[in-house]
């Protein structure tokens, strides 16, 4: 018999991945808010370890803004993280392969850091965090929701959350709380319990993410972050180290499928190939590969590669494809082995971020977008810092903080960025992805417009970066 | 829209102010000792009571209006109590702290005060207002203890627990709902400890505030229902300055105390944004350029303040006296 005891709660977050265990951290460490009961349940293990061993990275990486930076400063979670697990990049450059329109970012623009942003680990970021929660957080680790309730009848609305621990294996255990938040991603069962309705799509792309080798570059520093679009999607190299980057590459099921299929070896060319050849050499070899992920034995794929990439350089009038001039390109030399997975992209809106049933929604269970422009963590981290900034307020107040209108202010402050910054990135994404000319023609001219004019695009930089 | 208001009634207020604060004079001087229970206002609320805690019922106003009335408490709290210096960034600065909430209603005030750490008693003269109010924190695990209801009216709680009790004394958008607003303000002064603190608001008799609150508010938009509001007990910052003053003369007030007004500023809600916000200078330079920041809902802090040996009786410093110069040259013989 389940022994059912119910601990009342100021604030349970359900949700213990980065954005959750930032909220739990940033209320820990806030003088206003470090008094208040603060649950956090997680279903796997907050305290898994990350990866240590120096030149291994995770695939899964999180391009951190300065906005970011400032909030896991705030918490102290940044110092966490070791300088070799955080690389700073100073550098961005952006390209179109179907069109001659080319972008180059550097951070001295931002005037607010000396960096664009930071290349992070996800597990790193997540053990910072977990490492910096206070006493003031119970934590219920390895626990598993098994349902949200509203108690009928006392009066009382606070919710009730049944929980069971050793991965849903345990004794249930009952939560009561004032404030619900739901960071328990695009699937959120929170969301579900408010009656909030998700709004969206799934992607016709995976994302194929990798770690990388490379050599060849400039000054060995590795600071600079390249992204192509393809028009089957976007190809993305942020650096983790001096010769280690990481790769995250939009494309059909299909083509992911095909990448994930091929030997280490030949991986690493496609990935050149995809970013430095015409884009009809790439679409060619990738109808080359056979299922078995083997290329046919009269196809020299590295003599293929190169060839492309003169034809590139020397009989290109119109510079289609081409990177932003003193663009020097890392080569990829090898893959980290077991390092190659795909992932599925989607753009998921919540129609509410709050309900006045005591519920707040952060991170992916508000907002999901395609990770093209690396903001969907850092929307996630914004709602956290706004979050907090509001119930600080309501504390000062000596306000029920889980009452409408504390929380209306977070959804006043946030839905309408993140709504703009969501329809911007799928916008983006939705002009690469057409080949027509026109639209081409006209993107090229856009992007090289915006990348002549400063002013364009420090705005551009600012928006992006210092959100 | 708010502006031309502002701008119509500075004018109508000056030619109308004498006649409007010499009816006040003679209302309140002919009032004496009765009871300041007006059972009608009384009976208006306690038939609402239910409505208290309807974040879209017909007291949203207040519902929207406390969080920005608790941080201007909280910070004339740490600013002039004997508190004052302490760390302003604490969670909890009424901790250990007496508070009464005076006209507590369903309990928006009190619970908010309770939540910052003081020790409250909120007391109403409708019993349903009570009742409603004890069950409403019954609701909450951090209400449990130091916050107590009870339907009896300010002069009897004088009676009962003697003068100089409450580290601080509240009543806000209260005493326009109240008969003899002198003696109330009296046993409200009379309740303060020495070195304490009272905190009224109300809404200023003005053309102004005829326009918003009476027919704005209750006529054209139905923010609140008809009735809700009386315009002529309505009380100007000067009445209630001379209410204030008269209470030094209590047989309760310590001989050795003087009551100081040391903070009396305009609380405006903002249509544009829908938030209130308590006025400042800066505010009234930027968004009321025609001057008038207490025409409308305001909010006035006093001070009961021990004489120390070397004080003469202390001069104003407060904001009040300068921005009601305006209203003060107009009164005569008072």
């Amino acid at each position: 018999m389940n022994h059912r005891i119910t601990q009342a709660f100021d604030v349970c977050i359900v949700g213990g991945g980065i954005v959750g265990t930032a909220l739990a951290a940033s209320l820990s460490s806030s003088p206003f808010t470090a008094h208040l009961k603060v649950a956090l349940v997680e279903a796997g293990n907050l305290y898994s370890e990350p990866e240590i061993r120096p030149a291994s990275f995770s695939n899964r990486v999180a391009s951190v803004t300065p906005a970011s930076m400032r909030l896991l400063n705030r918490i102290g979670a940044w110092d966490r993280i070791p300088a070799d697990r955080k690389k700073a990049y100073t550098q961005m450059k952006v390209w179109d392969a179907s069109g001659n329109g080319a972008i180059a970012f550097n951070a001295p623009m931002t005037h607010s850091a000396s960096s664009i942003g930071w290349i992070i680990e996800n597990d790193w970021l997540k053990s910072s965090l977990a490492q910096s929660l206070s006493s003031s957080v119970t934590v219920f680790n390895s626990s598993v929701v098994a349902g949200i309730e509203s108690p009928a009848g006392s009066g009382s609305d606070w919710p009730v959350i049944s929980v069971n621990s050793d991965k849903g294996n345990g004794p249930t255990i009952q939560l009561k709380s004032r404030l619900l938040v739901g960071a328990d991603g695009v699937n959120s069962l929170v969301r579900k319990y408010a009656g909030i309705e998700s709004i969206g799509w799934d992607y016709p792309q995976k994302a194929v993410a990798a770690t990388l080798e490379i050599e060849g570059v400039e000054g060995n520093r590795n600071d600079v972050a390249y992204q192509r679009f393809l028009p089957t999607g976007p190809i993305a190299l942020l650096p983790l180290a001096e010769n280690k980057s990481s790769l995250v590459w939009s494309a059909s099921p299909a083509i992911a499928a095909k990448l994930l299929s091929l030997s280490a070896e030949d991986f690493a060319i496609f990935v050149d190939v995809a970013f430095r050849n015409p884009i009809e050499d790439l679409t060619y070899l990738l109808s080359r590969i056979q299922p078995d992920g083997s290329l046919p034995k009269d196809l020299d794929l590295k003599a293929e590669a190169v060839w492309g990439q003169t034809r590139l350089e020397t009989a290109n009038t119109f510079k289609i494809g081409v990177p932003p001039s003193n663009t020097s390109l890392p080569r990829v030399v090898g893959v980290a082995e077991k390092s190659r997975a795909a992932f599925p992209l989607r753009f998921y809106l919540s129609d509410r971020y709050v309900s006045d049933h005591r519920v707040a929604l952060v991170g992916d269970a508000a907002h999901t977008v395609h990770p093209l422009a690396g903001q969907g963590l850092n929307l996630g981290l914004l709602d956290v810092a706004t979050l907090t900034n509001v119930i600080e307020e309501g504390v000062q107040a000596g306000a029920d903080i889980g009452n409408i209108h504390t929380l209306q202010g977070y959804a006043a402050e946030r839905f309408a960025p993140n709504l703009g910054m969501m329809m911007a990135i799928d916008s983006i994404g939705k002009l690469f992805r057409a080949e027509s000319d026109p639209v081409v023609w006209a993107r090229s001219f856009g992007l090289n417009l915006v990348n002549t004019l400063p002013g364009f695009k420090n705005l551009a930089m600012k928006a992006a970066s210092t959100l | 829209m708010l502006i031309s208001f502002q701008a119509a009634s500075r004018h109508v207020s000056r030619r109308m102010a004498v006649p409007l604060v010499s009816q006040a004079v003679k209302f309140s001087v002919s009032a004496g000792a009765y009871s300041s229970v007006n059972a009608d206002e009384v009976a208006k609320f306690a038939a609402a009571s239910h409505e208290w805690w309807d974040p879209k019922g017909q007291f949203g106003m207040l519902h929207m209006m406390n969080p920005v009335r608790m941080k201007y408490i909280r910070d004339v709290f740490l600013k002039y109590s004997p508190a004052a210096g302490a760390d302003p960034n604490v969670a909890r600065p009424l901790e250990g702290k007496k508070v009464l909430d005076v006209g507590c209603g369903g309990g928006l005030l009190s619970e908010s005060l309770r939540r910052l750490g003081a020790t409250v008693t909120g007391i109403d003269a409708s019993s349903e207002n009570v009742a409603m109010a004890t069950h409403h924190a019954s609701l909450d695990p951090m209400l449990q203890e130091n916050l107590a209801y009870r339907s009896i009216t300010v002069e009897n709680l004088l009676q009962e627990v003697g003068a100089s009790h409450f580290d601080m004394v509240c009543s806000l958008e209260v005493i326009e709902h109240v008969n003899n607003q002198d003696v109330f303000i009296q046993n409200c002064m009379d309740l303060v400890k020495p070195e304490g603190l009272a905190v009224f608001s109300t809404i200023n008799r003005t053309p102004t505030s005829y326009l918003l609150t009476i027919l704005m508010a209750e006529h054209v938009l139905r923010w609140v229902p008809p009735g809700t509001h009386d315009h002529s007990t309505y009380v100007t910052p000067s009445e209630l300055e001379s209410f204030v003053r008269a209470a030094e003369r209590s047989p309760h007030h310590p001989a050795n105390c003087s009551l100081d007004i040391v903070d009396t500023r305009g609380i405006a809600y903002l249509p544009l944004e829908n938030k209130w916000q308590v006025l400042d200078s800066s505010t009234v330079a930027s968004k009321f350029p025609f001057g008038g920041d207490l025409d409308m809902n305001y909010v006035m802090t006093v001070v009961k303040r021990p004489f120390k040996e070397s004080d003469a009786k202390p001069a104003e410093t407060d904001i009040g006296a300068a921005t009601m110069g305006l209203q003060r040259e107009s009164l005569s013989g008072l």
